[in-house]
């Protein structure tokens, strides 16, 4: 019986009370329970705002969830929120087909280590930002920017 | 780097980026979904996804980079076109 590893992200709508985004979230958290699953992080972005209009909706209440369980576990997950009006959007994702207990401790403990060292750092890209603004415009006009500090075939 | 490349068009500059991936050289920056911050770097002001011979990312890391944006639309974190979604993506 091996478990594994999903991360579910899903939306919902962003204008339900807290109790009502508890409620959800506990349905789904006891559904893994009693399946035999496990819930590893529950984690709530909050509303923020769509890339595009979802529901006639431009804002969205987002979670993501972490869990272990077996894959009918997720089919069922999935029909559930299919049916539930207050999930209008969710994604299942795999990320571990056979879940290791020590590597997920040892995981949560390097996590943290560089939760502290990001504070200071940064997280994003350590390079110099590219400008695209020219690119939609003609591919040539990207390249020729990109030649002042590159070394081109010429 | 480059595989069979056709002769550009306008002008004959056999241009192709010779700068290295950013994800070979820096294996803490994952690629993901969720990682908005990374994933913006490689999408237009339009939403679009950059071609690799633009970002100088390699063939294995662009298709993650691919899957990740795609999935990151899907969950209306990025948007398909900028015309459609919303103008908080303008640079």
């Amino acid at each position: 019986m091996s478990l594994r590893r999903y991360e579910l992200l899903f939306l919902l709508h962003p204008d339900l009370s807290q109790e009502q985004i508890a409620e959800t979230e506990k349905k789904y958290t006891d559904l893994i329970e009693q399946a035999q699953g496990r819930v590893l992080t529950l984690n709530e972005w909050g509303r923020r705002q769509l890339a595009y209009e979802i529901m006639k909706q431009n804002y969205g209440f987002y979670v993501l969830l972490d869990y272990l369980g077996q894959p009918a576990l997720m089919t069922e997950i999935e029909r559930q929120m299919r049916i539930d009006e207050r999930v209008f959007r969710y994604m299942t994702v795999l990320l571990e087909v056979s879940f290791d207990e020590e590597k997920y401790q040892a995981e949560l403990s390097r996590r943290e280590a560089e939760e502290q060292k990001r504070k200071e750092e940064g997280a994003s890209l350590p390079e110099k930002p590219v400008f695209f603004n020219a690119f939609e415009d003609e591919d040539e006009s990207a390249e020729e920017d990109e030649s002042l500090d590159d070394d081109s075939e010429d | 780097m480059s595989a069979p490349y056709k002769k550009p068009q306008k002008g004959k500059r056999t241009f192709h980026r010779r700068k290295v991936c950013r994800f070979c050289v820096d294996p803490n920056v994952k690629i993901d979904y969720k990682n908005l911050g990374v994933l913006r770097n490689f999408v237009t002001d339009r939403g679009k996804m950059i071609p690799r011979r633009i970002s100088g990312t390699c063939a294995k890391h662009q298709r993650s980079l691919s899957i990740a944006i795609k999935r990151a639309r899907i969950m209306a974190l990025l948007p398909y076109s900028a015309m459609a979604g919303s103008s908080q993506y303008r640079h």
